[in-house]
C-alpha cells in the first residue's frame, strides 16, 4: 500500500491485487451455459414436442428410441448439468434479492447445493445406468 | 410503506417505471423460475426410467393430461422467452457498444418470440387436441 508520488502531479496508490470473487465466476458461467442452453434446452423442446408428441411418449420409447443413442445421452446429461445449475444459480440470484438476512442466506445456499446435488446426481445416474437396448 | 422486502420490492416495482428493461428483467425471471420449477419435477420423473420403471409409466400419464399439455405450452414459451432475452443480455454485456441499440434488441426479442412461438403453441395444441379426440389440420 505504498503511495508514491511521481513528478508532474500523477499520484499512483499500489493496492493489494484479490482473487476474482466467485460471483464473477457464476456471472461468466450463466453466460456461458446460458449460449450453450440456446441450443441445448431449445434443441430438447423442438424434439420432444415439435418433432415428436409427449402423447405418444412410452418408457419403451425412452429406452429403445432415444437412449438406445449415446450422443442423446451426451445431449441429455449435458442439458442436465447445465440447465439445473443454471437454474439453481438464477435461483440463488433472485433469493438474495429479497433474503437479507445472513442465516437465512446461509440456510438457502446449503438447501440449493444439498437437495440440487441430490436431485442432479438422480438425473446423472439415471441417464448413465438406464440399461440399453438388446439387440 | 411496506415492512418486508418482498411487498418493498413489489411496491417499488410498481412505482418504478423502467419500462421496456424493468419488464424484460421481470419476465425473465419469471420465465426463469417458471423453467426451474418444471425442471426439478422433470428431472425426478425422468430419473425413475432408472430407478422405478412402473413409476415413470405413471408420470407420463399425468404428462398426457390436458392440463399438463396446456402448462407444456406455457414451458415452451418461457423456455422461447427466457433464450432470447438471454442472449440480448449476453450481447449487450459482451459489446457495450450495443447498448445504444437496447430498443431495437428488445424488438427483435419478440419477433423472436412470435415467429417461434405461435408454430409451436399450434402443433402443440394440435396434439393436445388430438389426444382427446378433436382432430385438426
Amino acid at each position: 500500500m505504498a503511495t508514491t508520488v511521481l513528478p508532474n502531479r500523477v499520484t499512483v496508490r499500489k493496492v493489494a491485487r484479490r482473487g476474482r470473487p466467485l460471483e464473477s465466476y457464476l456471472w461468466f458461467f450463466m453466460r456461458l451455459s446460458g449460449v450453450a442452453l440456446l441450443l441445448l434446452a431449445v434443441g430438447h423442446m423442438v424434439m420432444q414436442h415439435i418433432q415428436n408428441d409427449v402423447h405418444d411418449a412410452s418408457l419403451e420409447w425412452v429406452l429403445n428410441s432415444r437412449w438406445a443413442f449415446a450422443w442423446i445421452r451426451v445431449w441429455d446429461f449435458a442439458l442436465l448439468g447445465l440447465a439445473f445449475i443454471h437454474g439453481l444459480n438464477g435461483l440463488h440470484t433472485v433469493l438474495v434479492d429479497y433474503v437479507h438476512n445472513a442465516t437465512a442466506i446461509k440456510i438457502i445456499r446449503t438447501l440449493i447445493v444439498v437437495v440440487g446435488g441430490i436431485i442432479l446426481i438422480m438425473g446423472a445416474v439415471a441417464i448413465l445406468g438406464a440399461p440399453m437396448p438388446v439387440r | 410503506m411496506s415492512t418486508n422486502n418482498l411487498g418493498l420490492t413489489l411496491e417499488q416495482s410498481v412505482k418504478y417505471q423502467g419500462r421496456m428493461g424493468q419488464w424484460a428483467w421481470i419476465f425473465h425471471r419469471i420465465s426463469g423460475l417458471a423453467v426451474l420449477l418444471f425442471l426439478t419435477v422433470h428431472i425426478v420423473d425422468t430419473s425413475f426410467v432408472y430407478f422405478a420403471p412402473p413409476l415413470y409409466e405413471e408420470a407420463l400419464k399425468l404428462y398426457k393430461s390436458v392440463p399438463f399439455g396446456i402448462g407444456e405450452v406455457l414451458l415452451m414459451a418461457a423456455v422461447l422467452y427466457h433464450a432470447a432475452n438471454g442472449l440480448r443480455v449476453t450481447l449487450v454485456d459482451f459489446f457495450p457498444q450495443w447498448t445504444t441499440r437496447q430498443r431495437e434488441m428488445w424488438v427483435l426479442v419478440w419477433v423472436f418470440f412470435v415467429l417461434t412461438f405461435i408454430p409451436s403453441a399450434y402443433i402443440m395444441g394440435r396434439g393436445i387436441l388430438r389426444s382427446i379426440g378433436i382432430n385438426v389440420l
